[in-house]
């Protein structure tokens, strides 16, 4: 299996260097490019699948905004995306108190010993992203058919539609789901839908 | 074919001799090394102003004829080139058979009765025969048998106190010259200057040897002698060493410096002396017998390249307050010449002969061992807890033995001094590490006694009852207003009271040494962690391109992609030097001295290291300087810089600006320089920008993190504005109110 990891950084300088490494122990790492707003990152990550996103604190030389702002804006946007600072100013942006501390990680774990025990804790710890962002995708698959099911059974209430919406966009950003409008599953357009429905079976029986 | 031999003409002689003797007094010395050479144990200098007649005499060996003829009267003949010792061991100190010509540069003419054990002998010069177009092998002096006695040769002499000492001291042999026309004006200047270089000529340890007499018409013998017994330096501390040519050194320090009276005991004791220590302060001297190595505190051998040599120096200070008098139990130096001026400093003497400069008072070799800038350096006082005293460069003097035998510590040609070899470097490190065994224990005895001193005036309780009435005092005030009777002030003892201020005296200039210590060093703390994160960064490119080439090696097996990130590695490394540069090379030591600076060449230096450390972040520093020559301290010009590059590079780091471009201008004023410096950065923000000198404040900071959290330490605006105050110079900030972004300061630095 292929982990799929995020990367945005100002300075492209190492990437490579560290799509070798990480390639070297199944990581595919995908550097954030043609960005410049926080709206772009997340448009970003879903187009390419992005489990998990490792981000740079000092972002000041490409962007209007630093690592820890890109990472609140994500958390809101796709709770679920594990997200990690990977930087050399851990103090600095520990201190903003924007992100949790231990989801900063110094960079100089990246140049490592390739079978030192720093450098496959650091792995384990990208993968395991990975694997929770995976188990929170099938969590909201089952949470995804439970809903469904209400809304087909029209027992759905606002809010639980409003969940159903939502969950679905990330499903279907990350191919769970058929690629359908999300209009489709509101209730207003089901509705619709069945009026449309009903009109097409009166329109057969007459030409019956 | 004929042979033709070749010929001097005898003017050009002359001027041969005059380009080696050209100065007076180094005529006069010359001759009395000659007087040494000739294993006399006095050497007379008589000046006589009524005849304007020079007579040098001594009582040494005198000249054969065939000593003239072959030695004296053959010119660039030396007797001394090969057999180098005298008869009594001494090492002759003179080898270019050129001496003789001193004798044209002090007078026209000379008369000189030499009586050896064979024979009496008068020869007579007129140096004016050396004209030119005469063939040297034509010119001519007198040489005659002769049955005069030395007596009888100065019959004419007026002080008869010169006789006398002929007398007494001439019993055989010696050599005595007359010179008469003289060349100089022989003033009180010249006299006395005469006279202060023969008294350091040879080092008053010799003088039962040899010794020097100097005699105007009235002056009395005793009055002539030029080493004499008082001229055993009144001393503190004596410090005498030996080297030997196999590393073995052994050193003996003598303390000379206390004097507790008739309460040695008591004070000794209960200042917590044990009894070893007690006998260095009875004259037992302290003792170490150590290596050459183990001085220089080298942790690999180091061999003695310089051979045998040995040396004495003294401590001996010239004033001392009354309250350390009291406290650190000084014996009394009222009345201690100050012999700075005819002794100089730290002396060298190649076989009892000074090797000058080194020492000389009036040259700027007296602190050839670099001692004042030690002492500035390290300026903690004596009894300062933690910090190493240094001594003063003009409470130093003594003298250094060596020989011709020292063969690495070769005379320069112009007989300026000691080539300066290795060697020559080994010796300046040697005397300054065994001067550090002297401060050492000096060191340790002032701060003993100055915990007993504080025992014995506890100025804790003093101090106690001076506060405790001045509240008193301030209640009676107030109770008198109150009830509207008289206030009458109560005194305190005035001895209780200057106790008190002279503890607190010592208290802060103690604390002064310290501060101006801790701002040296602050500046290398504020420079370095304002970059940490760069040189992290840097660091850690430079592990990854190691890395990678060491896997491209293990893993990929591909040498050619290895070699490549070995070049990128080294590409990096470049960086991280220019990092290293612009951060703990500014605190050098050498830049911590304040000298003469190109500041051209200072700042072009360390733009271009920050040009380099900058470049991935492409900030472009566009510099122009004049050529100025400034007196300063280099680290502190940097220091301004260094301060303000770091800045804009934060500044352009806060947001994303187009093009980051530094200036920096500096040029020259009527009496100091003025630096322009802007940034196209974000410039100030907030109340900075309507009062843009609140940034010169201490810990006021605009560098702040996302969410408005102080970041910057608040100190490197402060650094430049003290800076500028000690250069007695300004700074403009007013150009920020005006410009809604970019950074601007003019700093105007006068000369100190």
């Amino acid at each position: 299996m292929v982990y799929k990891l995020g990367f945005i950084d100002d300075d492209d300088s190492l990437i490579n260097d560290y799509k070798t490494r990480l390639k070297r122990k199944e990581i595919e790492l995908v550097f954030v490019e043609n960005c410049t707003t926080k709206k772009d990152v997340l448009k970003w990550i879903l187009k390419n699948e992005i489990k998990c996103m490792l981000v740079d604190y000092k972002l000041t030389a490409a962007y209007d905004f630093n690592g820890t702002e890109l990472v609140a804006f994500l958390n809101s946007e796709l709770p679920d995306l594990p997200c990690i600072i990977l930087t050399n100013y851990c103090d600095q942006g520990i201190g903003e108190n924007l992100v949790i501390k231990n989801l900063f990680i110094e960079r100089e774990k990246l140049d490592s010993d390739f079978e030192s025990s720093t450098f496959e804790e650091l792995v384990a710890c990208f993968k395991q992203a990975v694997d929770v962002f995976n188990n929170r995708l099938k969590n909201n698959i089952s949470e995804y058919e439970e809903l469904k099911l209400k809304k087909d059974n029209g027992e759905i209430s606002a809010h639980e539609e409003e969940r159903l919406l939502e969950v679905f966009r990330i499903l279907r950003a990350y191919n769970e789901v058929d690629d359908i409008p999300a209009e489709l599953l509101t209730t207003n357009a089901a509705k619709k839908m069945s009026d449309i429905l009903q009109s097409l079976d009166k329109l057969l029986d007459n030409t019956k | 074919m004929a042979k033709i031999p070749f010929n001097v003409d005898a003017y050009t002689a002359k001027l041969i001799g005059r380009e080696n003797v050209s100065k007076l007094d180094g005529a006069i010395l010359e001759l009395v090394k000659n007087t040494y050479d000739a294993d006399a144990s006095i050497c007379i200098l008589y000046f006589e102003k009524t005849t304007n007649t020079l007579y040098i005499a001594d009582n040494g060996t005198g000249m054969t004829e065939n000593v003239i003829l072959k030695h004296w009267m053959t010119i660039g003949s030396s007797s001394k080139k090969i057999n180098f010792k005298t008869q009594k061991g001494r090492i002759q100190t003179g080898a270019k058979g050129i001496g003789r010509f001193a004798l044209d540069r002090i007078a026209d003419n000379c008369s000189l009765l030499t009586i050896s054990k064979e024979e009496h002998l008068l020869w007579n010069v007129d140096w004016n025969v050396f004209e030119f177009g005469q063939k040297i092998t034509d010119v001519t002096a007198e040489l005659d048998k002769s049955k005069l006695s030395f007596t009888e040769f100065l019959e004419d002499v007026q002080n008869n106190e010169v006789i006398e000492l002929i007398r007494k001291s001439f019993l055989k042999t010696g050599s005595v010259f007359r010179l008469t026309n003289l060349r100089d004006n022989w003033d009180k200047t010249t006299i006395d200057s005469i006279r202060s270089n023969l008294k350091t000529l040879i080092p008053p340890e010799f003088k039962e040897v040899f010794n020097i007499y100097f005699f105007e018409s009235d002056t009395s013998i005793g009055e002539a002698a030029l080493l004499q017994d008082g001229d055993d330096f009144s001393y503190d501390y004596r410090i005498k060493f030996s080297v030997c040519c196999d590393g073995n050194v052994k050193i003996t320090i003598n303390r000379d410096e206390f004097d507790f009276g008739n309460n040695f005991d008591k004070i000794t004791t209960e200042a917590g002396f044990d009894s070893k220590e007690k006998a260095y302060f009875r004259g037992t001297p302290i003792v170490i017998d150590t290596t050459f190595t183990d001085v220089l505190r080298s942790k690999v051998p180091i061999d003695n390249s310089i051979g045998d040599f040995e040396g004495t120096l003294y401590y001996a200070k010239l004033t001392a307050s009354k309250v350390d008098r009291e406290k650190y139990y000084y014996k009394d130096i009222t009345g201690r010449p100050d012999i700075r001026d005819s002794f100089g400093g730290i002396r060298i003497y190649r076989d009892g002969f000074r090797v000058r400069p080194y020492g000389d008072p009036k040259s700027s070799a007296v602190d050839w061992l670099m001692l004042a800038v030690r002492k500035n350096k390290s300026p903690a006082a004596i009894s300062h807890p933690t910090g190493s005293w240094r001594v003063n460069a003009d409470q130093m003097h003594g003298s250094i033995y060596i020989s011709r035998t020292n063969i690495t510590l070769p005379d320069q040609a112009n007989r300026q001094g000691i080539v300066e070899t290795e060697e020559f470097q080994l010796l300046q490190d040697f005397l300054k590490n065994v001067i550090r065994l002297f401060e050492r224990d000096r060191q340790f005895v002032c701060r003993t006694l100055d915990a007993y001193y504080e025992f014995l005036h506890p100025t804790a309780v003093i101090e106690k009852e001076l506060d405790d009435k001045i509240k008193q005092e301030a209640e009676k005030k107030k109770v008198a207003k109150r009830d509207n009777s008289n206030y009458l002030p109560e005194y305190m003892e005035v001895n209780k009271v200057s106790a008190l201020v002279e503890k607190k005296d010592s208290t802060i200039k103690q604390l002064e040494t310290e501060l101006q210590m801790l701002r040296v060093l602050a500046t290398t703390g504020i420079v370095t962690n304002t970059y940490i994160h760069e040189i992290k960064e840097i660091t850690h490119k430079l592990g990854m391109k190691i890395t990678m080439a060491k896997e491209a090696l293990q893993y990929d097996k591909n040498p050619d992609a290895a070699y490549e990130y070995v070049l990128e590695a080294n590409e990096i490394r470049h960086f991280f030097t220019s990092w290293f540069k612009v951060t703990v090379d500014s605190v050098r030591r050498d830049k911590r001295t304040m000298r003469k600076t190109d500041v051209g060449e200072l700042i072009a230096k360390l733009v271009s290291d920050w040009q380099l450390a900058l470049s991935p972040k492409k900030i472009v520093i566009n510099c122009e300087v004049d050529n100025i020559v400034f007196k300063c301290f280099p680290y502190e010009i940097e220091s301004i810089l260094n301060n303000l590059i770091a800045n804009s590079a934060s500044s352009f780091d806060a947001t994303r600006v187009g093009d980051k471009i530094i200036d920096v201008r500096i040029g020259s004023i009527d009496d100091g320089i003025i630096i322009k410096y802007s940034d196209s950065g974000i410039g100030l923000t907030g109340e900075y920008k309507d009062n843009p000198r609140l940034i010169l404040e201490p810990f006021e900071s605009d560098k702040c993190s996302a969410n408005g959290e102080i970041i910057g330490t608040g100190m490197g605006m402060w650094i430049i504005n003290r800076i500028v105050n000690e250069y007695n110079g300004s700074i403009d900030l007013s150009e920020n109110s005006k410009n809604t972004s970019g950074f601007y300061v003019t700093l105007i630095l006068n000369a100190k």
